[in-house]
């Protein structure tokens, strides 16, 4: 019996051992990201069963290590993905937002507003000093800050696409690493946990945080198989399984409208559909025509067009000064923005917009290209000077100091189009906006856009930070615990030892001190 | 709820970073007092901004353009009072041009007389800057110049100040919207200022400054020579014409380079030419025979063979018709000098509605201005306080955090 009481007792000092050992796992990892503490569970061991003066009993044989196991809760890990997902995409949206509410700046100095201001501006100066060269080359001046303002807005536009086309091809790079990453977990589980070898905590917590990570790329919905391994789906695509893992790639192509390279991505060679994170929101924000860059590329498209259509035709209706000369056309019937004559390009023919008619047809990217002052006007070293050619009045039976036309080109910048232009027209705008209203719609549609993505940023990261706190309260570690269990075992461990001791001690009596009668 | 150190560190980043967050947000307000800085900080407030800062570059161009208009309707005006006091006194003139004035007097007051049509000539091109104030919309020509054409009805050449401009309004839009020709314009033609217009022949003239001009000749009744060759050459009228009127003749010259050798006369206009008789002495001079006017036409190497010389020449015992003077003449320069203060008058009521759209637009400026800080402004004092408390919540942050995040059991373990 007194043996049998020793195997007991160094059960018992084992068992702390395991659990201290455990303790200072949880303490060495409390700051590794995805950790899980870990805790021992511990049984009494199968009893001894003994036979005594009134029957059999079973004596206690001190006590096993069950299992080692993590506190997770997986319901939790559901919702974290779920949300993180959402939070990916929101993120993106805002910072794009962002991006392109930088393009369109609205700082009453220097914003595209205040450009257009001091466009109109430089008409109505033009309207009461009309014959005055100076205030004639003005309009040329303001009207070139213009062109290049919606140009270069334009540009940083197109800007923004390449950076999101590079983007994408890193994540896409970052989401193949991890479902590869995933696979490679998921084998040495299954392998781990089919070979008996107890749950694989510490390869589970590795492959949840690596889910963690995907979850803001891409959807995900995530299922584990009876042999442990995780499934990913995401757009119907299945991203890994136990078995392989879906390698995405990028594809290249053109933008039909304006030309710039636009990365798609694919899964086995199919298009990938996708509905939420990162890499929805980066495709969302490129390509999408109403909150997408390409969107706000269209208007401004629309205002280069009000430009190149309504514009000009209010100014080739006008005249020039030097009208009166004995060529009467001289000065009149050209396009302000563009090249030419009215003769030549008619950016207002509905030849021009018709996509089938593929030799005049003007693309999107023409239409903004398009967009710069006459330079038949910039040109002030030929016979009849650029200046002279600006249609400031409306009839050829006017002085030069008629500036009549100019104050209709100032009128047609604020207000609709429908009564200024000739007969025959349609404001490219429709029949109410003005290019002001146009604008302000623009940069409202703009703020609305990047403010509703903020607050749902906003939103997101407090559910997102609720979740990850409740799965901490679950799976973090808590120091003073750990020292409250290190102490607990320490001390079941001093005393198991004392035990030794004692049973040492009880043996050395009976082995050296007993017998020894007579000697 | 189970706490664990890690959520005490997370909660309390969070919570940090939105301190700082906030801080950033009020710091870049209070830079520069202004609390929209992209259209997402307030969309509605955002747009209403545009919409106030173009509302304000309109009301400030449009002022510009009443400031314009106000300058050039000051200048119109201070020359049509200069032009008011030349009027007056050529009244006074012509009222002290009676009978008993001797001839050398009558002179005096038409050379006078003289002297005033050339300044309201000048007055009439006044520029400002380089705009000629009374030429129309033929702004950068000058509108008005003396000279002298052939009367196609009584073929005889006439004095007059021909008008070169054009009788159209120049516009300064004092409003947004269309040119309106009747409220906007800010400029008296010199049709306005001088005429009405009279077209002689073709020349288009100004008959105030054309009646002034008669009303000199009246007074000064002297002789008059054109001539055919513009370059050069020069002749010179004498003797006395014997008969009553004016006598109108006109010499042909033979020249030899350039010096004349002969020369023929004619009395009707070139229909019958008759021999001058040359001096013997001086060759160059010519009795035109029947007329009693000898005339010297100097050498000079413009003289061809051909050329003509016109001489309008005042009947010798011509005196200012002083009768006329006092009844037509004064008459014509009452009339012009009515037709110029009515001109003055209603540019002076334009002047007076541009005043008063410039006061309008200065209160509305003000109001725009304060429309636009009132929109987007920031409220300073609420800034501050916001920043001070955002400032105290983050140093409370701070300390508690210094105090609290280090310390767990493994302090107290010995």
């Amino acid at each position: 019996m007194a043996f049998g009481g020793l195997n007991t007792v160094v059960r018992g000092l084992m068992a702390q051992q395991v659990a201290l050992n455990t303790v200072g796992h949880n303490i060495s990892n409390a700051n590794t990201d995805g950790y899980s503490r870990q805790s021992v569970s511990l049984v009494a061991s199968e009893p001894v069963t003994i036979t005594g003066f009134y029957g059999k009993m079973q004596l206690g044989a001190g006590t096993e290590t069950q299992s080692i196991t993590r506190a997770r809760d997986t319901f939790m890990d559901l919702q974290m993905w779920k949300q993180n997902t959402t939070l990916g995409y929101g993120q993106t949206q805002e910072d794009l937002a962002g991006q392109i509410e930088g393009v369109f700046n609205i700082s009453s100095e220097t914003g595209m507003q205040s450009v257009m201001d001091n466009f109109w501006s430089s008409w109505q100066s033009l309207g009461s000093n009309a014959s005055d060269d100076s205030t004639r080359n003005l309009v040329l001046q303001r009207g070139t800050e213009l062109a290049n303002t919606i140009q270069q807005a334009a540009t940083q536009l197109k800007d923004i696409v390449t950076s999101i086309n590079t983007d994408l091809k890193l994540e896409v790079t970052a989401v193949n690493q991890i479902t590869s990453d995933i696979l490679a977990l998921n084998q040495q589980i299954s392998g781990s946990e089919m070979a008996g070898g107890g749950t694989a905590n510490d390869l589970r917590d590795r492959r949840d945080l690596l889910v963690d990570q995907l979850s803001q790329y891409v959807t995900i919905q995530v299922s584990e198989d009876r042999d442990g391994n995780y499934s990913i789906l995401s757009g119907g695509v299945s991203l890994v399984d136990g078995q392989r893992n879906a390698k995405l790639t990028t594809v290249t192509s053109m933008d039909p409208d304006y030309g710039y390279e636009v990365q798609s991505i694919q899964a086995n060679g199919y298009d990938m559909k996708l509905t939420g994170g990162e890499l929805k929101a980066m495709v969302d924000m490129r390509d999408d025509s109403k909150v997408g860059v390409k969107g706000y590329l269209d208007k401004l498209v629309d205002m280069s067009r009000f430009l190149l259509q309504d514009f000009n035709a209010i100014h080739r209706a006008g005249y020039g000064e030097d009208s009166s000369a004995s060529d009467a056309t001289v000065g009149t019937g050209r396009n302000f923005f563009g090249e030419g004559t009215a003769a030549a390009i008619n950016y207002y023919d509905a030849k021009y917009t018709d996509p089938k008619d593929t030799v005049n047809f003007m693309s999107q990217s023409d239409w903004l290209a398009a967009l710069k002052v006459n330079s038949e006007l910039l040109d002030q070293t030929s016979a009849t000077p650029g200046l002279q050619k600006i249609a400031a009045k409306t009839s050829n039976t006017q002085g030069n100091a008629s500036g009549d036309n100019a104050i209709r080109l100032s009128q047609a910048l604020r207000t609709n189009t429908t009564n200024l232009l000739p007969a025959g027209y349609t404001p490219t705008l429709g029949a109410t906006a003005s290019l002001n209203s146009f604008f302000s719609g623009v940069i409202g549609t703009l703020g609305i856009q990047s403010e509703s993505a903020s607050r749902l940023v906003d939103n997101q990261k407090t559910l997102v930070s609720q979740i990850e706190s409740w799965r901490q309260s679950t799976s973090g570690v808590n120091l003073d615990e750990e020292m409250t269990d290190m102490i607990r075992f320490q001390k079941g461990y001093n005393a198991a030892a004392r035990m030794i001791t004692t049973m040492d001690e009880m043996l050395d009596k009976l082995i050296n001190s007993t017998g020894t009668v007579g000697r | 709820m189970r706490i664990t150190n890690n959520m005490i560190n997370n909660s309390y980043l969070n919570s940090f970073n939105k301190s700082l967050e906030r801080q950033n947000k009020l710091q870049e307000q209070l830079a520069d007092g202004k609390a929209i800085h992209r259209a997402s900080d307030n969309p509605v407030k955002a747009v209403r901004s545009l919409k106030y800062s173009t509302n304000l570059v309109e009301n400030e161009q449009l002022t510009q353009n009443v400031k314009d208009a106000a300058s050039w309707m000051e200048t119109t005006d201070s020359a049509m009072t200069e032009l008011n006091s030349i009027m007056t006194r050529a009244k006074e003139l012509v009222l002290s041009a009676d009978g008993t004035k001797s001839a050398d007097a009558m002179k005096a007051i038409g050379q006078e007389l003289d002297g005033l049509i050339n300044s309201a000539i000048d007055i009439g091109n006044t520029q400002i800057g380089d705009r000629y104030l009374f030429a129309g919309q033929k702004d950068k020509t000058q509108p008005l110049t003396r000279t002298t054409i052939t009367d196609p009805l009584t073929n005889q050449p006439v004095e007059v100040v021909a008008y070169n401009g054009d009788d159209n309004k120049i516009s300064m839009p004092s409003k947004a919207g269309l040119v309106d020709p009747i409220l906007d314009s800010v400029n008296l033609t010199g049709i306005k200022a001088f005429g009405p217009a009279e077209t002689i022949g073709s020349t288009t003239t100004l008959k105030s400054l054309n009646n002034l001009l008669r009303i000199k000749n009246e007074l000064l009744k002297t002789s008059s020579v054109s001539q055919s060759n513009s370059n050069g050459g020069a002749a010179t009228v004498g003797g006395t014409y014997t008969g009553s009127g004016y006598a109108d003749v006109t010499v042909r010259i033979t020249a030899t380079a350039g010096a004349v050798t002969a020369a023929d006369f004619s009395t009707d206009g070139g229909t019958t030419w008759t021999a001058a008789t040359a001096d013997a002495s001086v060759p160059q001079i010519f009795t035109l025979t029947g007329t009693g006017i000898t005339t010297q036409i100097a050498t000079d190497a413009d003289n061809t063979t051909s050329d003509t010389y016109a001489f309008h020449v005042p009947y010798s015992g011509a005196v200012p018709d002083v009768g006329w003077l006092s009844a037509v003449g004064l008459q014509k320069v009452d009339d012009g000098h009515s037709y110029m203060l009515q001109a003055q008058t209603e540019l002076g009521a334009r002047s007076a509605s541009y005043t008063m759209i410039e006061n309008m637009l200065a209160d509305s400026n003000t109001v725009i201005t304060d429309n636009l800080s009132a929109n987007e402004d920031l409220d300073i004092p609420k800034a501050i306080i916001d920043f001070k408390n955002s400032e105290t919540v983050y140093n409370a942050a701070l300390s508690v955090g210094s105090k609290i995040m280090p310390k767990s059991l493994v302090d107290f373990l010995s």
